[in-house]
């Protein structure tokens, strides 16, 4: 219970940065850190950021509301010590990333990449082996599947006991065929874009065995795991 | 093939070069929200040793590839080849370019090299872990063939003390309204938050941080949500007001949006991935 919780706060680094931690029965079992950085806000001017990270609650004391309570004890003492901005770096992958929103963190990065593929038979080969090691499923399948990535060329690929091989020329029978950009590959391949989303925007298209696409769709939704640790 | 200039050539990172990239890095990054300026000591000390935010220079000089002409810096890559969160993938983490005429060109010559390195690494993907704000980079990327995808990590921030940031960036205040057409603007201008409150007071060419006033001339209400991207140059003023994030009184409310528009302007963001804590 938050009730039983006591906050504290570790000594200063020579750094700067010290730890708040949420205590239960002489136990800490939820913190973060916090440290200085003078943070440039244009030409002209700095501001005093606290700059959080290390942030983690044991998992038996979560739902509890002793990272709130860790939060604004931090945020509270960075005020007294004359930071007048917070900023953390997440994911928004991270279950975590809707708790600081709720603690009043606002994201202002603008959530874009640049990237560019320069071998895509090699990136093909590589996130069909991450998959197949992640499905079994998928490896006990015997498939020819041919990648279409937009603005470069065809690779075909072969799936054969485990194993993921890129063929130097196209086979006679194609068991599947998929069209998608490299960015909507890597987005499959990396989680932040789910395949549901991606058919019903048409950002992938694909054509042959059915059967094959299911198990190809249901090893790519076996990585859209939400991740709760920080 | 990527434009080169005839004289131009790309090498490896020396020590001592710190001195000059250092310098460009502070020059290159000035406009931007997020860096932080840095000594040539302080630049080179990022990558004394491989941690979870870029690589080492002291075991792979590759890592910073310097363009120069005539025996002066053009330009400069650093790339990461070994991320920790792709094994396939290598980063630029910083492309910064001398800002004069060309400096695109330079960019796409470092990139054109940071690829081959890339993949002769046996990488097959190159991405930019740079500002997608920052118009040269960005051009220099899209005329060599990036794409832009969603990116996961995020940078948060929460204003902690409201008057206490608008003192700090007092000085930007002054800058951005002497630079403005209501440069002579003379009032006062309560912003309100949440419990948060502050005032501004502008007058002779320069803007004063003060508790927020009884009577002013123009009252900003920010929903605290909205209240680090306008301060921090995320969004303008006139964004926000489309979105009901703030509202306005003002004898004279297109004066007070122009005056808003000219004090929080919007700010490109880069965060260094050297930097993140």
């Amino acid at each position: 219970m938050p009730s039983e919780s006591e906050i504290t706060f570790g000594p200063r680094r020579s750094d700067g940065w010290r730890k708040v931690s949420a205590n239960v029965a002489g136990k800490d079992v939820s913190h973060l850190y916090y440290g200085p950085a003078k943070v440039h806000v244009g030409r002209h001017a700095a501001v005093t950021m606290g700059c959080i990270g290390g942030v983690g609650t044991d998992k038996q004391h979560r739902r509890k509301g002793l990272a709130r309570r860790v939060f604004s004890g931090a945020v509270a003492a960075m005020k007294g010590e004359g930071y007048t901005v917070a900023g953390l770096f997440t994911s928004r992958r991270l279950v975590a990333h809707r708790l600081y929103r709720r603690f009043g963190l606002v994201d202002v990065s603008s959530g874009r990449i640049a990237c560019k593929v320069l071998d895509p038979a090699a990136l093909a080969r590589r996130g069909l082996s991450s998959l197949v090691q992640q499905s079994p499923e998928l490896g006990r399948r015997r498939l020819a599947l041919r990648l279409c990535f937009e603005r470069s060329r065809t690779v075909c690929l072969k799936i054969e006991g485990n194993d993921v091989s890129v063929l130097s020329r196209a086979p006679r029978g194609v068991d599947l065929s998929l069209t998608m950009s490299h960015t909507t590959f890597l987005g499959l391949l990396d989680s932040s874009i789910g395949l549901s989303h991606a058919l019903g925007a048409k950002l992938v298209q694909w054509s042959g065995d059915a059967g094959a696409f299911e198990t190809l769709a249901n090893a790519i939704a076996g990585r859209l795991r939400p991740v709760d640790e920080e | 093939m990527s434009p080169r200039r005839r004289d131009m050539t790309i090498r490896s990172f020396r020590e001592g070069d710190e001195q000059v990239l250092a310098r460009l890095f502070n020059a290159y990054v000035g406009d931007f929200l997020g860096p932080i300026r840095l000594t040539p000591k302080a630049w080179r000390a990022q990558f004394k040793r491989r941690n979870w935010t870029g690589p080492s220079l002291t075991d792979d000089s590759d890592c910073c590839r310097i363009a120069e002409a005539g025996g002066r810096v053009l330009g400069y890559a650093l790339t990461d080849y070994q991320p920790l969160w792709r094994e396939d993938t290598a980063v630029v983490q910083e492309l910064c370019a001398v800002d004069e005429s060309g400096a695109e060109d330079v960019m796409q010559a470092l990139l054109a090299d940071a690829e081959q390195r890339t993949l002769e690494r046996g990488k097959s993907c190159l991405v930019l872990g740079l500002s997608p704000e920052d118009g040269l980079s960005a051009g220099a990327a899209v005329s060599r063939g990036y794409e832009e995808r969603q990116e996961t990590e995020v940078f948060m921030v929460l204003i902690v003390d409201l008057s206490g940031f608008l003192e700090e960036i007092a000085p930007a205040l002054s800058a951005r309204l002497a630079e403005s057409p209501l440069g002579d603007w003379r009032g006062s201008v309560k912003i309100l938050s949440g419990d948060k409150s502050s005032g501004l007071f502008c007058g002779d060419g320069s803007v004063a941080v003060g508790p927020a006033p009884d009577e002013p001339d123009v009252t900003l209400t920010v929903r605290p949500e909205a209240l680090p991207l306008l301060l921090l140059g995320r969004e303008t003023i006139g964004e926000l007001y489309v979105q009901d994030a703030v509202s306005l009184t003002a004898a004279d409310a297109a004066e007070a949006l122009s005056l808003l528009d000219a004090l929080f302007p919007r700010l490109p963001l880069f965060f260094p991935r050297a930097q993140w804590w």
